[in-house]
């Protein structure tokens, strides 16, 4: 599931866009991007605060199995890193 | 005087043609190659070797004309290679301008809770993500959940 400061109605249209199955949820004040201190101050569009790029995979007991940071807006983690790290939970 | 051909300046047009790969490599992130991550790289070491290269021919065309020739074009070439590597120097700072993340959770780590509104609007928390899926009711509860945060204004 993704987390982004995205209103509801901007996540459907991406979801119907994109095809997406899952879960798109809207943080519009950036209270959840706060509390796991991904915040990036004035880095959207028109300055506004959004969610620094971000992965984490969770289990059932809540804890951070994986995670990846990215260091550049354009590369964000692979679905086979991703994958073998789910295949890693069990 | 002894008549002699000139050279030509071949460092303004190479200087060129590594610009344009600087700016390639930055456009090769839309066809999502699997070795994605050494492009920021691959483009900032073609603007480097651009700006260089254009170093070099502008000093030929304009101090060594008796040397190379073809001075305009060389300035032109010159020119276009200073804005296709300088556009993907300012591309590689600001795509790489992004806050610490050593305060986020960590792997090990407990991950925070949260209930937020989904693209209809019903809200969801992390405990709701575990339950088994609404859709296939015989599939088992999920083991994980991956959790991305990302820029959004798609």
């Amino acid at each position: 599931m993704a987390i982004s400061v995205d209103p509801p109605i901007a996540s459907r249209d991406l979801s119907k866009k994109a095809g997406y199955a899952f879960t798109i949820l809207s943080d519009p004040d950036a209270t959840v991007i706060r509390r796991y201190h991904l915040l990036h101050v004035g880095g959207g569009p028109d300055g506004q605060d959004i969610a620094r790029p971000a992965e984490f995979l969770i289990d059932r007991e809540k804890i951070v199995r994986w995670a990846n940071f990215a260091e550049d807006v354009r590369v964000r983690a692979r679905a086979d890193e991703m994958l073998s790290a789910a295949s890693q939970v069990h | 005087m002894l008549e002699v051909t000139k050279r030509s300046n071949r460092a303004a047009w190479l200087a060129l043609l590594l610009a344009v790969g600087a700016l390639a490599a930055n456009f090769a992130f839309f066809v999502n190659p699997p070795w994605q991550d050494a492009l920021p790289w691959l483009s900032l070491l073609l603007a480097i070797a651009a700006l260089a290269g254009l170093g070099i021919g502008l000093r030929r065309a304009l101090f060594q004309r008796k040397i190379y020739r073809g001075k305009v074009l060389s300035i032109v070439f010159a020119v276009l290679a200073l804005m296709f590597a300088g556009g993907s120097l300012f591309v590689f700072y600001h795509a790489r301008a992004l806050p610490n993340w050593t305060a986020a959770p960590q792997v090990g780590q407990q991950a925070p809770d949260f209930t937020l509104a989904d693209s209809n609007g019903k809200f969801v928390s992390l405990e709701d993500l575990f339950a088994p899926s609404p859709i296939d009711l015989s599939s088992p509860a999920p083991k994980a959940v991956l959790l991305i945060f990302y820029r959004g204004y798609w």
